[in-house]
């Protein structure tokens, strides 16, 4: 446990180092989320419309 | 009909076909990359001879600032294309591959900020190089805010293509003139791409760039993802169009005799 | 010349001349972004004292004298032709010491005597595990200048 503390520590830069790989982390896993959520809600907006549309719902490469 | 250009030019169905065949295998890279390169940064790298541990912060730093300098020329060489071109395609990669460019841009200044503060003993100065990243990053916004700007999206993506060559202009030619007219800078110089040996330990160099790799695979994997919904974004705009058109079609049809 | 062409070369002559007008403004402010003065260009350029001004340069080797408050430092700032005296008051950045590339900021209160109110260090672009560093110096390979 005392080694896990001491190398978390960093020799007193920890709060420096593991800040910096948070910020990182925190942007690139926000944005994959976002990123994701968006592509979602605008595949089931297009397969709505396309029922509405009377068409046999095809997917998205415009394939049947 | 202007709608039906994008079917014309960007032949979405081949490059969605290579987006669901080639994703699964990038989302795999990247985990691979990302897992690896922590490995080495955390565990398998020394401390610095100066800056001890605080070197290991260098490893989201240093990548970041390459990836948002590739996005931001990528998308100045894709906004020529699509202004000289009209190609749909590239605007698409555009408006995708932008906030993917400012994230990586704010990561940049924000790891590099905290990295200065103890070792330079100050969050931010304004010298050459920091100011430069900086006006980067306004760029990447301001491109992002005119893209959409406009009620016409065309005008919106044209107005956004010229805004990013213009920026892309500045750039070199901020980065150059600090380099060769010897501008002095707090910020120290390239270490990895200067034209002698690198000036970064073999031990660093390592888990620098395997982080350079995973934060282009998570790039790419991510663009595609972004480019799809972008792509389904403009077949959606297009269907609500045809349906208005019928719409107003069916609604004139019974006043006919 | 179809519409394509035209567009391809306005693009380009747009290009050429925002480069050539980018080139010149920076050329024109080049000494407004320069970071910082050395201690030759202070000494040469005769700025007066008050005005503020950033000065960077090394900590020369036996130069720092701590006073008794434990706040405020003395040491000497080289370019190794000029060299100024330096009177700072406040926390030192952690790689301060003697030997490093130093940024102060402050003023001149005589024509060789600064007084910072503010220390920067400057770190080098030289990357190495410390055992590495202990080589180089003693096989001869030192580059560094620090140290």
């Amino acid at each position: 446990m005392n080694g896990f503390e001491e190398y978390f520590a960093m020799g007193g830069d920890g709060r420096f180092i593991w800040s910096a790989y948070a910020v990182a982390a925190l942007v690139l896993i926000g944005l994959a989320v976002a990123s994701v959520w968006s592509y979602r809600a605008r595949r089931s907006e297009f397969n709505v419309l396309q029922e509405l549309d009377g068409g046999t719902p095809r997917s998205e490469d415009g394939n049947p | 009909m202007t709608n039906f250009k994008i079917f014309k030019y960007a032949n979405p169905a081949k490059f969605l076909y290579l987006c669901e065949k080639t994703f699964i295998y990038l989302v795999l890279l990247t985990i691979i990359f990302l897992s690896f390169g922590l490995y080495q940064g955390f565990f398998n790298s020394p401390e610095d001879y100066q800056q001890g541990n605080l070197v290991r912060i260098m490893y989201v730093h240093v990548p970041s600032a390459w990836m948002a300098l590739m996005i931001y020329s990528s998308i100045a060489i894709a906004s020529c294309i699509y202004l000289i071109n009209k190609h749909l395609l590239a605007n698409i990669f555009c408006k995708s591959a932008s906030l993917i460019g400012a994230s990586f841009t704010l990561i940049a200044i924000v790891t590099g900020s905290i990295w200065g503060k103890p070792t330079w003993g100050t969050w931010w100065v304004w010298d050459a190089r920091l100011t430069s990243v900086l006006i980067l990053f306004f760029l990447f916004v301001g491109y992002m805010v005119l893209f959409d700007a406009f009620d016409d999206p065309t005008k919106g993506a044209r107005a956004a293509g010229i805004l990013v060559i213009v920026g892309f202009v500045f750039v070199p030619i901020i980065k150059f003139s600090v380099d060769i007219l010897e501008l002095r800078t707090l910020h120290q110089g390239a270490s990895v791409s200067k034209l002698s040996a690198p000036s970064v330990h073999e031990s660093m160099l390592w888990p620098l760039l395997v982080m350079a790799l995973a934060y282009a695979a998570y790039f790419i994997s991510l663009l595609l993802v972004r480019m799809r919904s972008a792509i389904l974004a403009a077949r959606v705009r297009s269907l609500r169009m045809m349906q208005a058109q019928r719409a107003s079609r069916a609604a004139i049809v019974p006043e006919r005799p | 010349m179809t519409r394509k062409k035209r567009r391809l070369y306005t693009l380009i002559g747009a290009m050429v001349l925002l480069s050539a007008a980018t080139a010149l403004v920076i050329g024109a402010f080049r000494d407004n972004l320069v970071f910082f003065f050395s201690p030759t260009e202070v000494a040469e350029k005769g700025i007066e004292a008050g005005q503020r001004i950033r000065m960077g340069g090394l900590v020369e080797e036996d130069s720092v004298i701590r006073d008794a408050d434990g706040l405020t430092v003395h040491f000497r700032l080289t370019d190794l032709s000029h060299t100024i005296m330096v009177t700072y008051r406040g926390i030192l950045p952690s790689l301060f010491r003697e030997g490093q590339g130093v940024i102060v900021q402050g003023q001149l209160d005589a024509p060789t005597h600064f007084i910072a109110d503010e220390i920067m260090a400057k770190h080098d672009e030289n990357y190495m595990p410390p055992e590495v560093a202990e080589a180089l110096k003693k096989s001869g390979q030192w580059k560094g200048g620090n140290e």
